[in-house]
């Protein structure tokens, strides 16, 4: 696993107050992830707004929906993934639809190929994503991982807090590892 | 036996032990107003449950839990991850539904006491005869208090009947949220509701009151425009900074200014509501800002003295204030702030135990006394101080930003988690930059200089390096009109419902947005240009008054001021939200003609159906925020909100897929018939503002748009979602339900993927969809979700 540049615990909360009483996210390395993604029936990558300002996450979701992963674009980082030809499940709905969607035991999915399975995130606001997670958590039995800068602690799974360089290693690997 | 009926008790001869109490005799009411009362007249706790349980099945709650542990109660603390139960028996999601009704609650009991505040003080000055003259434009005074209560008041006094209404309502509510109670979500989502029906009532009350008896504008499109803007002060004079939302003391500042000819040689200025309500009042006041410029308002040192009122101010600001000699003012019994009270010692001794600095500052619940303290310890402080000095030498920044070790507690601290750590890294070597974007973005709340480990003076350090840009930031606001004339409505009432005019895009609430306040400017423009109306009020409406276009002008100035197709209107302060609100149901009565009075679930019913009116709170950080949305949410007005409001815990989210959801019963037909599923969200947050954009395009669809609205809907929507997302929209097909639903200009190309991608029968000789729409275009399609409405008219 790339080493965290952020001093202290790697698993410091990006807010120190989101707090609860239940499991955090165990910290999850790229093999790992790639192993949970080959193994799945029906994986997801959902992207949010960041990739509309940082072109790297742009291009790794691209490497990574060439890999086979098909994308739920939220926050509008359907047109940047579009622009590289990505073509996403979804574009219209909001992080928010699409957790009140997998909270639903009878949704077959955008492509209606039945539930998702995992889930892996990338470039969505920490706080909004907190919270999507949250409800995930507490009342779906979806396996959430988070591939953000920021440990995510209602996630099952989550990369460490990653300063920028480390964290585009973490993602580089994970695409070689598909 | 003649009985002339009066208000009192009687006792009847020759009947021992009988009396009868007459309470408010509404004669004259009943005479004056033919229109009979409605279902509903001032619903109790479960009267429109009914209506409620439609709106939760419909658009099922999503609960987003920010703790899943319960500590209200000493069973607990209990732990409900996984919606376990607690030693009380509730689950997690209902006591997030709890929670989300005690938040409610709050923010209607903040309104209420602030109008119960206002009411009170006019019947001391004024009596509760005082009438309500809101002149002839207006003549539908109170929508939401005829629509819920149930009367056109009159007078001052009818506000207080409203208010006691209000008051048993909310504390019922609150009943409700002790231990032991609900078991269902469900349930009290609809008390939630009931408390954000009720705020707008409140609101209304207060908004009244006020712009009646301090003679504010009266629905006039063309207000003047007021200075805005952290750089908007003269500081050469003495300066009175008033903080707040209840306008009471600032007035009385302005007064007495005004009494003893002062008016031009000291500023006042405002910070949040009080600053809107103060500009309604004397234009020539001045707005500082919103909510995020409190802290910086006063580290700046550039107040004399500061008076505070009610809601909204920060906790440290005695504490702060303190630390730099300025003198605080407390006047509301709802923020006292550990102060003595001085209400009734005599002014000159209080104006000597501030200004020697023997107190740091005083509680006065007296307006009128207020008036004269704020403007003598202002004048006096600046006499003793002199010329205000920068509050911090560039000397002392370059130590400050020395001390940075780049622990990054602060970015950690951070509600946006601002990279505070490369901003002084930066700074070191000269380049202030980063702290420039920092400052567009940062809410000044203080929380990275508690985590600091080397007491750095983060906010200050960010105000410093980013200074120019900060004072920079001035401009031009529309001071708050009040309430939307009848005559406005019957204008643009028709185009509203047939679609024509697509939509009503109303920005209210709180200045915690995701990123700069431009955004909120961005999005905004792009619905004025395509002659949308825009009604916005509180932070949002100050906020677009600090953003300036290339030629240094704001929308204000570039779009003119009536609530009509592209066009901005600013109607004030919080409480004024109620005129929004307002402004949707007179749509209903005065252009629909449905009756008003006591009839809600039809009226909201009918909003839903056919007003293509959502709020926009880009910023929503409060209590009462949740309560105005879930109030609006409950009249049939969606919402979308930004990221922070996932925070509140709970949206209210349809699914389009579920068929058996999105249906309707058809007046015409007398049938129960499916629908496209729109508005398929009354609450949801959007990442970006280009997310927000298309968001608040597609939830202007409604099921009763004419194929003509329909199609300037459609084309609306699918240009905005091709301009952010880069694509059709995935759902555009599911709202097409006739030919001449598309979009002109793009009728071929999208016939074509119906058919190809959709499987939809096409004629292709005339261009004419033949299978595959959810329902047929039918003119006369006559929507409702209530049972009694349906029967009521098809019966007809």
């Amino acid at each position: 696993m790339a080493e965290s540049r952020l001093k202290g615990n790697p698993t410091k909360l990006f807010n120190v107050a989101d707090i609860q009483v239940s499991r955090s996210a165990k910290l999850i390395d790229p093999k790992t992830v790639a192993r949970m993604v080959k193994r799945a029936k029906h994986p997801v990558l959902v992207t949010g707004g960041h990739l509309l300002r940082d072109s790297k996450l742009v291009e790794y979701a691209a490497k990574m929906y060439e890999k086979g992963i098909p994308i739920i674009a939220t926050g509008a980082s359907s047109k940047p993934l579009i622009e590289k030809g990505v073509e996403p499940q979804s574009a219209v709905f909001t992080l928010h639809y699409v957790t009140q969607f997998m909270l639903d035991e009878s949704w077959e999915g955008f492509d209606g190929k039945g539930k998702y399975d995992i889930v892996l995130y990338l470039g969505v606001e920490p706080y909004y994503l907190s919270r999507m997670l949250s409800a995930l958590k507490h009342f779906s039995k979806i396996t959430t991982i988070s591939l953000e800068s920021f440990y995510q602690p209602h996630a099952k799974f989550s990369f460490p807090n990653l300063d920028e360089e480390s964290h585009y290693k973490m993602l580089e690997e994970l695409i070689s590892e598909l | 036996m003649n009985f002339e009926l009066k208000e009192g008790i009687f006792v009847l001869d020759e009947m021992r032990n009988v009396s009868i109490r007459i309470g408010r005799v509404i004669e004259e009411e009943e005479e004056e107003w033919k229109e009979p009362v409605g279902p509903t007249p001032k619903p109790h706790i479960l009267d429109l449950r009914k209506w409620d349980r439609k709106l939760i099945s419909r658009y099922e709650p999503i609960y987003a839990p920010m703790q899943d542990f319960c500590n209200l109660c000493t069973m607990g603390p209990c732990e409900l991850s996984h919606n376990k139960e607690g030693a009380c028996g509730i689950d997690l999601k209902t006591q997030k539904a709890r929670l989300v009704t005690i938040a409610c609650s709050i923010g209607a009991s903040t309104h209420t006491a602030h109008a119960r505040h206002l009411v009170h003080y006019l019947v001391e000055k004024f009596g509760r005869d005082y009438p309500l003259d809101l002149g002839g434009d207006i003549n539908i005074e109170a929508p939401n208090i005829r629509l819920v209560f149930g009367i056109r008041p009159k007078t001052v006094g009818d506000l207080e009947q409203v208010l006691n209404y209000v008051e048993q309502e909310i504390v019922k509510v609150l009943h409700s949220t002790h231990t032991g109670q609900e078991e269902d979500y469900a349930d009290y989502e609809s008390k939630a509701m009931h408390v954000g029906m009720l705020d707008h009532v409140a609101m209304e009350v207060a908004d009244i009151a006020q712009v009646v008896a301090f003679k504010y504008p009266l629905g006039e499109e063309d207000t003047p425009l007021v200075d805005i803007g952290f750089g908007v002060l003269n500081t050469d004079k003495p300066v009175i900074l008033v903080i707040g939302h209840n306008v009471l003391p600032a007035r009385n500042i302005d007064d007495y200014l005004r009494e003893h000819g002062l008016e031009d040689e000291v500023e006042i200025a405002g910070l949040c509501c009080t600053a809107h309500d103060t500009t309604r009042y004397d234009p020539k006041a001045k707005i500082v800002g919103t909510l995020s410029y409190e802290l910086r308002a006063i580290r700046s040192g550039l107040p004399d003295v500061v008076v505070t009122d009610e809601q909204c101010i920060r906790a440290d600001t005695l504490r702060e204030c303190s630390k730099l000699g300025i003198p605080v003012i407390a006047s509301s019994e709802t923020a006292a702030r550990g102060l003595e009270d001085r209400t009734y010692d005599n002014p000159d001794v209080i104006v000597n135990d501030l200004v020697s600095g023997k107190v740091k500052g005083v509680l006065i619940k007296d307006p009128d006394k207020i008036g004269e303290v704020a403007v003598r310890v202002a004048i006096e402080m600046r006499k003793k101080k002199g010329k205000k000095l920068p509050f911090m030498s560039d000397e002392e920044l370059k130590a400050e930003i020395k001390k940075c070790t780049g622990c990054m507690n602060c970015v950690f601290a951070c509600p946006h988690n601002l990279r505070v750590d490369t901003a002084m890294e930066a700074a070191k070597n000269g380049d202030f930059s980063k702290f420039k974007e920092i400052e567009a973005v940062c809410i000044a709340c203080g929380r990275c200089e508690q985590s600091c480990p080397r007491k750095i003076k983060i906010v200050d350090v960010i105000m410093k390096a980013s200074y120019d840009s900060l004072v920079a930031k001035t401009g031009k606001m529309r001071v708050g009109r009040g309430p939307i004339r009848d005559t406005e409505i019957r204008n643009v009432g028709q185009p509203i419902v047939m679609g024509t005019i697509p939509g009503i895009i109303a920005p209210i609430g709180c200045p915690n947005y995701p990123k700069a306040r431009e955004e909120l400017v961005e999005i905004l423009e792009e619905f004025l240009k395509r002659r949308f109306i825009v009604v916005t009020s509180g932070c949002h409406a100050m906020d677009l008054g600090m953003v300036k276009d290339e030629e240094g002008k704001t929308l204000y100035e570039k779009y003119p001021g009536a609530f009509d197709a592209g066009c901005i209107t600013n109607v004030g302060s919080c409480v004024a939200n109620s005129h929004i609100s307002g402004a949707a149901i007179k749509v209903a009565n005065i252009f629909a003609m449905r009756p008003l009075r006591a009839n809600y679930a039809e009226i909201a019913d009918y909003i839903l159906n056919r007003v293509g009116a959502v709020g926009l709170a880009w910023g929503p950080y409060s209590q009462k925020a949740a309560c105005i949305a879930t109030g609006f949410n409950r009249l049939g007005v969606p919402a979308v909100v930004g990221p922070h409001a996932t925070k509140y815990r709970r949206a209210f989210i349809g699914k389009y897929w579920k068929k058996e959801d999105w249906w309707v019963y058809d007046i015409k037909s007398k049938q129960k018939i499916y629908v496209e599923p729109c508005p398929d969200a009354l609450l949801v947050a959007a990442e970006t503002k280009e997310e927000a954009i298309v968001q608040l395009a597609r939830l202007c669809i409604r099921p009763a748009d004419t194929f003509m609205g329909r199609q300037i809907k459609l084309t609306h929507y699918i240009e905005l979602s091709k301009k952010y997302l880069g694509k059709l929209p995935d759902d555009w097909h599911l709202y097409v339900r006739t030919e001449a639903d598309l979009p002109l200009k793009m009728k071929d190309e999208l016939l074509k993927i119906l058919e190809e991608e959709h499987g939809w029968k096409i004629d292709w000789s005339k261009k004419k969809i033949l299978e595959g729409p959810i329902r047929p275009y039918d003119a006369g399609f006559n929507p409702t979700l209530v049972e009694e409405v349906f029967e009521k008219y098809a019966k007809k």
